[in-house]
């Protein structure tokens, strides 16, 4: 039989906690918000030329601010361990954007192994009034892959995290697909238990 | 004004089915930032383009006023043949004309949403981090949809055509 994921008496949870911590969270002007990564992401791409390399330097930039953001997120949330990784991708998707972007995200498609799902955002802030100018690769808010990178890279989970569907490029949804490569060992502790 | 060629005098378009000819937008320089016709009246591009530079004339009567005016909404701006130019400005010095076929049938109320409608959609324009300010022409599908759209409010239904 087919297991489930996540309970969804737990999911809820997660979604309550996400709301309730929302609502305490300090509020900024959502058009200021807008326009200020819009600049940012208009300036890489008149600098760097490439769109490759924007589209890297935006996750390079998101993973920076994913390992500071996550102290934050723990210590706001109280959320301590996941038992596994469907609960760490049900806590991104229902605390952490919930908290942080105020957007309600899901969590589906995962894989036999539970070792990847995709995380589907219906809206997206960072893309408030873009339109892509024509047969630009760029995956404009690819910097919400780096910060999921980054923060789990700081609790031992070595994830990649990369857009399959964009609402900029014409899709009818944002889907994140998250892929867990490895949890991380760490070398200090373990020398520490042997001691 | 300038004189026009004796052939561009009186433009009626016969059939046509709705009473907005064109919709144009004109930067601070005057400048051509929009500018878009409608049904029947495509034929006659250049006719609708001569009017648009006929109202830049009165608009610029409208700026010299401006710093007593608070209101964005100009309002008619001249009659031209069979047609009448309504007109907008914003305190940026962004132009928006509305050109209609001779009619009754618009009411102030109808023209002011029109223009805030068309003024918002250009605010919303302007937030695409893409887009220079330096005044290059509108090319966007969403402020597209968005005239048309208001442009489609304008006409009356078919049913209340006489």
């Amino acid at each position: 039989s087919k297991q489930r994921s996540m309970s969804s008496a737990s999911s809820n949870a997660n979604a309550r906690l996400g709301e309730q911590i929302w609502q305490k969270m300090p509020k900024m002007n959502a058009e200021f918000f807008t326009l200020t990564y819009g600049s940012l992401v208009v300036q890489l791409v008149k600098d760097l030329e490439d769109v490759q390399k924007v589209n890297e330097q935006l996750e390079k930039m998101g993973h920076s601010i994913g390992m500071r953001l996550v102290d934050e997120f723990l210590a706001k949330s109280g959320v301590t361990n996941c038992s596994d990784f469907a609960e760490t991708a049900d806590v991104i998707a229902k605390v952490a954007f919930k908290m942080f972007l105020g957007v309600a995200v899901d969590v589906t498609s995962w894989n036999a192994e539970k070792t990847a799902c995709s995380l589907l955002l219906y809206d997206n802030p960072l893309a408030d009034y873009v339109e892509l100018p024509v047969n630009v690769d760029l995956y404009y808010s690819n910097i919400l892959c780096g910060v999921i990178r980054g923060a789990l890279e700081m609790v031992q989970l070595r994830v990649e995290a990369y857009f399959v569907r964009d609402t900029l490029r014409g899709d009818d949804v944002n889907e994140i697909r998250l892929e867990l490569k490895e949890r991380i060992k760490d070398e200090m502790a373990e020398e520490y238990r042997r001691e | 004004g300038a004189s026009r060629p004796s052939w561009m005098y009186g433009k009626f378009i016969e059939n046509a089915q709705g009473v907005t000819a064109a919709v144009a937008a004109l930067g601070k320089e005057n400048q051509k930032l929009y500018f878009r016709l409608f049904d029947e009246y495509k034929s006659e591009e250049e006719y609708f383009e001569s009017l648009v530079f006929v109202s830049i004339d009165v608009l610029d009567e409208c700026k010299e006023r401006k710093a007593s005016q608070q209101d964005m909404y100009l309002g008619f701006l001249c009659p031209v043949d069979e047609y009448q130019v309504y007109g907008y400005m914003t305190n940026t010095m962004v132009k928006f004309l509305v050109i209609v076929a001779d009619t009754n049938r618009l009411q102030e109320a109808e023209l002011r949403d029109f223009f805030r409608n068309i003024h918002a959609a250009f605010v919303d324009y302007l937030m695409n981090p893409f887009v220079p300010i330096d005044g290059e022409t509108i090319k966007s599908s969403k402020f597209d949809a968005t005239v048309e759209k208001n442009v489609a409010a304008l006409e009356r239904p078919a049913a209340q055509k006489p």
